[in-house]
């Protein structure tokens, strides 16, 4: 039995949070339990915060953005149907919440008549003083990859995540998981290579 | 086996070798297709220097302050109370429509509520008395301690508890949801509203505690 298989009275409540799957404490905030939320809060914020800052780019949004992921968990935990990892769920709803926010961003940029900055591939003097560094280089590459392409680096690379969970968070079909990963890696190749940086590939 | 169309197939399973992501057949393949192909061993570890890079920027990005729990707790605390899972066994009848009102009550709300009708049954019991027996010498009301009156318990419902089972766990023990989940995930029980034999408290909590899967502990509120 997960979670508090042992008698809860007299234990630190704490104890006995830690042995919960990630379900059990869904479960829990559910019924309204705000210290679930806590240890759900405790084991998830860093990642999702993170998924969000690499997309957002602003530490103030990505926090309020954080808020509301975690808003959502509590309002919305009673229908969470367990047919995706919760940590899946929370970075669909972390996706949402960044893709939202910028959306917000570029139509306020419009509005004020300042063209959307493209991402600038040419050669930047920032990457070519760190090509003695290839790794400081190919994370300096990667930033300037469009959102798309970051998102999808990032769920394959630091979340671990699967074909089928990255088509879930992103919203899009399991072979175009693929197709944009490639296409993700190809232009990171070529941003590299502008770079000076050839690794012969692709 | 490694044709052209393979190696692209096989190149788009990768990323998802490196991270662990991948089904035992694919895993299988892969490696197959490796132990083949120099060049795909080649392109795997340019995915897993891209990998490594990725991890390292993630890791750098810091953590958020605690501004951003602050902000979601105070946020919580301006929603409504859930009790889905004990809200939803309750869909018939006027006690289980009441149950289902009761619980969707924060639990201090509920406390608030629970000594507020202890005090006014207690209240109208004083009043009725005082009417059957006409004139009293003494005050017609009773003591705060009344509030506390009764035999209560403090339980731990299992999480994958279904509502309908711990209805039934409770119509056992004859006791009444009155207050809960606490912060702790405790819930407290009334099994009388007037006080019970230590015999009888023992009897009511192993009936509780026979309810196995739903009921984790159960312990005499002392």
């Amino acid at each position: 039995m997960p979670c508090c298989a042992t008698k809860v009275q007299g234990l630190e409540a704490g104890v006995t949070m830690q042995a919960a799957s990630d379900e059990d404490l869904v479960r829990r905030i559910a019924g309204g339990d705000s210290l679930a939320m806590r240890s759900l809060y405790a084991r998830h914020h860093l990642r999702v915060f993170r998924f969000l800052q690499h997309l957002l780019r602003d530490e103030a949004t990505s926090e309020d953005a954080l808020s509301e992921v975690f808003l959502d968990v509590w309002r919305q935990a009673g229908r969470f149907e367990e047919r995706s990892a919760v940590s899946t769920w929370l970075l669909a709803m972390a996706r949402n919440k960044a893709w939202s926010a910028l959306r917000k961003r570029r139509e306020a940029a419009l509005d004020d008549g300042v063209a959307e900055a493209m991402e600038d591939e040419a050669d930047d003097p920032e990457v070519q003083i760190q090509k003695s560094d290839k790794g400081a280089a190919i994370r300096l590459c990667m930033e300037k990859l469009s959102p798309e392409h970051r998102e999808v680096l990032d769920l394959v690379y630091y979340h671990d995540s699967s074909v089928e969970e990255v088509a879930m968070i992103v919203g899009i079909p399991e072979n175009t998981v693929k197709t944009r990963l490639f296409h993700a890696r190809k232009k990171l190749a070529e941003v590299l290579k502008a770079n000076g940086i050839d690794r012969g590939w692709p | 086996m490694t044709n052209p169309e393979n190696m692209t197939d096989i190149e788009d399973l990768l990323p998802f070798y490196a991270n662990g992501r991948i089904s035992a057949a694919d895993h299988a393949r892969v490696e197959a297709a490796l132990k083949q192909s120099p060049e795909l061993a080649r392109r795997l570890a340019l995915i897993e220097e891209e990998r490594m890079e990725a991890i390292a920027l993630n890791e750098a990005l810091g953590a958020p302050s605690s501004r951003a729990l602050d902000v979601l707790m105070a946020k919580i605390e301006t929603e409504p109370k859930q009790a889905a899972h004990v809200a939803s066994a309750v869909k018939q009848g006027l006690m289980d429509r009441l149950g289902a009102m009761l619980a969707a009550l924060s639990p201090r709300t509920l406390a608030y509520a629970s000594a507020a009708c202890v005090a006014i049954i207690a209240l109208q019991g004083a009043v009725m008395t005082g009417a059957l027996n006409g004139p009293a010498t003494a005050p017609s009301y009773q003591t705060a301690s009344a509030i506390e009156a009764g035999s209560y318990a403090l339980v731990a419902f299992a999480p994958e508890a279904k509502a309908a089972e711990m209805a039934t766990a409770l119509k056992a023990a004859g006791a009444s949801i009155v207050e809960g989940p606490r912060a702790s995930g405790l819930y407290r029980l009334r099994l009388s509203s007037t006080a019970l034999s230590k015999e009888e408290i023992a009897k009511r909590l192993a009936a509780l505690r026979a309810a196995k899967g739903v009921v984790i502990s159960a312990d005499a509120e002392q």
